[in-house]
């Protein structure tokens, strides 16, 4: 059956549509170019991921270093959770932190029922969109994106870029050296819902709270120009 | 979504006797518009993105036949089954012969406006499986039993206490009273939570196919998509030969149009892109995956007069500025896009009415659909050519004449005649010229419902 709806199918279709050969669509597909890029709100690019990640209704901090990056992951926990447990897929850049420094308890897998926290170390940040790019995979199993009640994410500036053109450029190299992952999940945002009178409710299915850390070298004042923007409150 | 002629005024008369539901549609199209515009003033590249998405749409459906072979030998190559199905049938059976022969039980779904298209949920549900929609106001409606009432927003007819009462009839709810919307939204996620976890088969639909690479691209708020694409052993994606896009880049340039048209939002939470079953280092993601891709005369429409209702991007953006939709929802058909079945609404008297209603309101809000495609020109077309009545005679005997000049600007457009159903008073007696597309035809007595039929219509609304 499928096979003769194939045939059937492209029959159709080579009928209605052009037969024109492979090397001259790939051209006139080329011919047409980009889409323009969009505008940012901000000139620095991590500033502009800030407050586009905050109007996603994410939180965010920023930390100079992975010590730092400790510590931060640490706050946030404590101050939601009282407790310093977490789960973080098998990515080596996870493994390699100084946890025990600041009290943290990670569980390196998938979450499992029960487990409140998950924590990504996304692959690429876009500014455009206020989002983190994750692969599955085992650095990173997707049910660690959408199960949590929270989720935090760290974000290298080095891999912050200014729109989706960009993050496909560099999704596609890492496709050419590492083979194409499963899924590519681009997170902005926790899981929301406006099903019922339109209202807006976080926590739908997945994260009721997602939040990213930067780390890197974050220009001063950055995240506080961000909030200021947005009119967010300082973060907590 | 299917219905005859003879049952139409029947589905309009239920539907329009439905106030409150018609009170939220008339609030979701003063509301939503204006999201939608705050987002669009918001993305000054807007206009050049959707000139551009337009081209290569277009470049796109010129070379079908390329792209989705193109997009077939790379899904393939990433580990998934490419099925083709011509028909609603064809594509109900490949998904319940996947399900069959996995000895599937429980099958969760994501939001797929093209399952509903070919009545997937019944077909599968007849054969003894357990079918649950996951996305929050598909599940609504599916235990309500009704059908979507919006593309983007399915339960948006419903007022909280409908849905309240529904919990409360279908749920374990105890001593809880659910008295707010986060109570309700909490209700569904901690039914809806063991769902996923326990579904052998996922199946969700595609907001693009992505020719290059083989991916597939899913659009949710929730997320509810994404737990259906990862949890169970099956995946099965469900979409139409037309989604196809050269690149991926293109998919998400068409995003930058589809969330703010859809939903008023610059990013919705969850993009994702999956390729295929879990690869060796994985620890979880489905074990077998499959693509189902519909024609379902989609063929046809690129082989008409009518193949820029393939440009829809659905984001259900028409809708809001629709006087059909506002009045009756949605059991009349789709707008705009494949299920405006004027062919069928033209079978009876007042069909070219509507038409023309429908026409000077959305050539008034010709912003309300993203990419300079407008439906106005199908809609206005399929009144033309409308079957099964000879289009001049039928457009003709509905009081159209061909008119001397093109051009003309509609006339602002009063919250009663958006109520569309309602007889359009104003442009009873005086002549008035149509905008183009529908330019040369001139309404100078629109036919309609008989007097004594207008006032059971008043009477219901």
């Amino acid at each position: 059956m499928s096979t003769s709806a194939r045939s059937d199918i492209f029959a159709r279709l080579r009928h209605v549509a052009n037969t024109t050969q492979a090397d001259n669509v790939e051209r006139e597909r080329a011919s047409l170019g980009s889409a323009p890029p969009p505008a940012l709100p901000a000139t620095e690019l991590c500033e502009a991921f800030l407050i586009n990640l905050l109007k996603n209704r994410g939180s965010a901090a920023c930390a100079a270093g992975r010590e730092n990056a400790v510590r931060a992951v640490a706050d946030h926990l404590y101050q939601h959770h009282r407790q310093h447990r977490l789960v973080a897929g098998n990515d080596p850049r996870l493994a390699a932190m100084p946890w025990r420094d600041a009290g943290v308890l990670p569980r390196f897998g998938a979450l499992e029922s029960g487990e409140q926290v998950a924590l990504s170390f996304a692959r690429l940040g876009i500014a455009e969109l206020g989002g983190v790019v994750t692969y599955t995979g085992r650095h990173n199993p997707a049910v660690n994106n959408f199960l949590p009640e929270r989720h935090i994410v760290l974000l290298d500036m080095a891999d912050l870029v200014a729109n989706t053109e960009d993050a496909w450029t560099r999704i596609h190299r890492d496709s050419e050296t590492q083979g194409r992952p499963r899924g590519i999940n681009i997170i902005a945002g926790p899981s929301s819902t406006a099903d019922i009178e339109g209202q807006l409710v976080y926590g739908a299915h997945g994260p009721r709270h997602w939040h990213v850390i930067l780390v890197g070298n974050v220009p001063e004042g950055v995240l506080e120009r961000a909030l200021a923007f947005t009119g967010s409150a300082a973060p907590d | 979504m299917q219905q005859h002629s003879a049952q139409f005024l029947d589905n309009a008369d239920t539907a329009i006797s439905d106030s409150q539901a018609a009170q939220k549609r008339d609030l979701l199209a003063i509301f939503a518009p204006l999201m939608r515009d705050a987002a669009v003033d918001g993305f000054s590249a807007y206009e050049a993105t959707r000139q551009h998405v337009k081209r290569v749409r277009r470049h796109s459906l010129d070379n079908l036949a390329h792209y989705l072979a193109q997009f077939e030998q790379q899904a393939v190559g990433n580990g998934n089954r490419v099925h083709f199905a011509r028909n609603a049938d064809e594509m109900n059976s490949i998904a319940l012969d996947i399900c069959q022969q996995h000895g599937a039980q429980h099958v969760a779904k994501g939001k797929s406006m093209v399952t509903e298209e070919t009545g997937l949920n019944d077909f599968l549900q007849r054969a003894g499986l357990h079918v649950v929609e996951t996305d929050l106001g598909e599940y609504i409606i599916q235990q309500a039993g009704e059908t979507p009432s919006h593309i983007v927003g399915p339960a948006l007819h419903k007022s909280g206490d409908d849905i309240r009462a529904l919990f409360l009839e279908r749920h374990q709810l105890g001593e809880r009273q659910l008295d707010d919307t986060t109570a309700l939204v909490d209700e569904a996620r901690n039914v809806l939570r063991p769902q996923f976890l326990q579904a052998d088969v996922g199946i969700i639909g595609a907001n693009a196919l992505i020719a290059e690479n083989g991916y597939s691209m899913l659009v949710t708020n929730e997320g509810n998509g994404d737990l259906c694409a990862n949890l169970p052993r099956v995946l099965i994606v469900c979409t139409t030969i037309d989604r196809v896009l050269p690149r991926a880049e293109d998919a998400t340039a068409m995003l930058r149009l589809l969330v703010r048209s859809a939903t008023g939002q610059a990013q919705t939470c969850y993009t994702s892109f999956y390729s295929g079953p879990r690869r060796a280092q994985d620890t979880d993601g489905p074990l077998e995956t499959h693509f189902v891709l519909l024609d379902n005369q989609r063929s046809d429409i690129l082989d008409s007069g009518f193949r820029e209702m393939l440009d829809c991007i659905r984001c259900g953006a028409c809708l809001n500025h629709c006087p059909i939709y506002t009045s009756v929802g949605l059991r009349l058909g789709l707008p705009g896009a494949h299920g405006l079945r004027f062919d069928t609404a033209a079978d009876f008297a007042g069909a070219e009415q509507r038409t023309t209603e429908c026409l000077h309101r959305l050539w008034a809000l010709r912003r309300g659909v993203p990419r300079g495609y407008s439906p106005a020109r199908p809609v206005a077309r399929s009144a033309r050519h409308g079957k099964p009545r000879a289009p001049e005679r039928a457009a003709l005997a509905a009081g159209y004449q061909p008119a001397e000049l093109a051009g003309g600007q509609a006339a602002p457009v009063s919250r009663t005649h958006r109520r569309g159903y309602l007889p359009a008073a104003p442009h009873r007696t005086q002549a008035r010229q149509l905008p183009p597309p529908a330019a040369g035809w001139r309404l100078d007595q629109p036919a309609g419902f008989s007097r004594a039929r207008r006032q059971d219509i008043h009477a219901a609304v």
